[in-house]
């Protein structure tokens, strides 16, 4: 065992976190999963090509798991995304952006498909690029765009909904 | 007037559109408020995720994912059995320094590291590793010992800033260990890695060469790259406030 893949991977653990965070909705469950993702990395280090990203082949290891969580009986039920309504976007301001919490993010995220939230984690947290995050995930860049713009439309009608409708707009976990 | 989908207003509002597109995209939102608020909604969810996760970052990390990592004999637990109820609260992980490869050790956070020639209270190590100068020793006593701690390079890693040192315990019984320290954003330094040195023995009792064959501590920080005395003191100056890229 390579000491400095350790290393890495340790230097790693608080951007895996966050992913983990972002794409499972779950803050409950994150944890597990970055735990989970580490003792497979040990497990097939020997599949790493050095001098590829580590980051990024750990973002599939982790995105891979999660997959597999939820088919073998997970809890999560994907939503079917809502009708995107036409927002009033007058609602919408600054004051209202800044008082949103990562739990309010995070329980509007949990709408969405898993495949919405990894491309909304990996550009809009993590900061890839649409290039990046086609190569972290290995779908078509068209792909990601996509989903990334169908995520963040929700995303914003969702977080409007909770933020100014109170309690009844908000997004449940489970 | 020309129509545009989401997908490119989304990329005009990440930066990500071709140059040539980009001034077509502005002058049209500056004539209609309607397509600028499109466009406002991509800007805004960007804001607002990288605003509310930003703080995710720099929490601790939790002990039991630095132990999975320093122990590569632990049971894998599938994800699917791991339940709230079942977590189980990692207060051994203080106990826990675990050997990693025949010479380098990896410890957790708060583990009082038991290579000799360290002092035990990370503090006072921390504290020469934030304000002293590389080739400056500082002498450190605890607990009824005389350590010197001799800073020796700052590097600019994957993982922030970071320092190799050198500690020696002075008086009768001497020994040396060599580390690597990063520092944390909350100003903390977390010792990285650490090797007893210079002919002193190690805790798994290994012997270690000084020189030649001595590992690179820093090998595990990914692409680093050696401070000049300089950048060094400016950074010191600063309180290490400058982002390490």
């Amino acid at each position: 065992m390579s000491d400095a893949f350790r290393t890495e991977l340790i230097a790693l653990l608080p951007r895996l976190r966050r992913f983990a965070l972002g794409l499972t909705a779950r803050p409950d469950l994150a944890d597990d999963l970055v735990q989970a993702g580490c003792e497979r990395a040990l497990t097939r280090q020997h599949q790493w090509q050095p001098g590829t990203r580590l980051d990024s082949w750990m973002f599939r290891i982790l995105q891979n798991l999660w997959i597999d969580h939820l088919r073998s009986g997970g809890r999560e039920q994907p939503v079917e995304p809502e009708e995107i309504e036409n927002v009033a976007d007058r609602d919408w301001d600054r004051g209202l952006e800044a008082k949103l919490t990562l739990e309010q993010v995070v329980a509007a995220m949990g709408r969405l498909p898993p495949s919405m939230r990894a491309v909304l984690t990996l550009v809009c947290v993590d900061g890839q690029s649409y290039k990046e995050a086609a190569a972290t995930l290995e779908v078509p860049i068209g792909t990601v765009m996509s989903r990334l713009a169908r995520a963040r439309l929700e995303l914003h009608r969702a977080l409007h909904a909770g933020a100014s409708g109170g309690e009844a707009g908000h997004a449940h976990l489970h | 007037m020309r129509t545009y989908t989401d997908e490119q207003l989304m990329a005009y509002a990440d930066g990500e559109l071709p140059a040539a597109e980009v001034q077509a995209i502005a002058a049209a939102a500056a004539a209609d408020p309607e397509l600028a608020q499109r466009i406002e909604r991509f800007a805004a969810t960007r804001r607002v995720l990288h605003a509310a996760f930003a703080p995710t970052l720099e929490e601790p990390v939790p002990a039991r994912l630095l132990e999975a990592l320093a122990s590569p004999e632990r049971k894998v637990v599938p994800l699917r059995r791991i339940t709230p109820a079942s977590w189980v609260p990692m207060a051994l992980a203080a106990s826990i320094a675990l050997a990693v490869g025949l010479s380098v050790s990896l410890w957790l956070p708060q583990a009082g590291p038991a290579v000799a020639g360290l002092p035990q209270d990370m503090a006072a190590l921390g504290e020469v590793l934030e304000t002293r100068a590389s080739g400056e020793p500082q002498p450190v006593t605890q607990g009824g010992r005389s350590y010197e701690i001799l800073p020796t390079a700052t590097l600019r890693a994957a993982a922030g800033w970071c320092r190799e040192f050198q500690s020696t315990l002075e008086g009768e019984h001497p020994a040396r260990a060599r580390g690597v320290a990063c520092r944390q954003p909350d100003g903390q330094w977390q010792l990285v890695a650490v090797a007893a040195a210079g002919g002193a023995a190690a805790a798994a009792g290994e012997y270690v060469p000084a020189g030649a064959g001595e590992p690179d501590l820093a090998a595990g920080l990914g692409a680093s790259e050696r401070l000049t005395p300089a950048q060094e003191a400016g950074l010191i100056r600063d309180n290490w406030r400058q982002a390490p890229r």
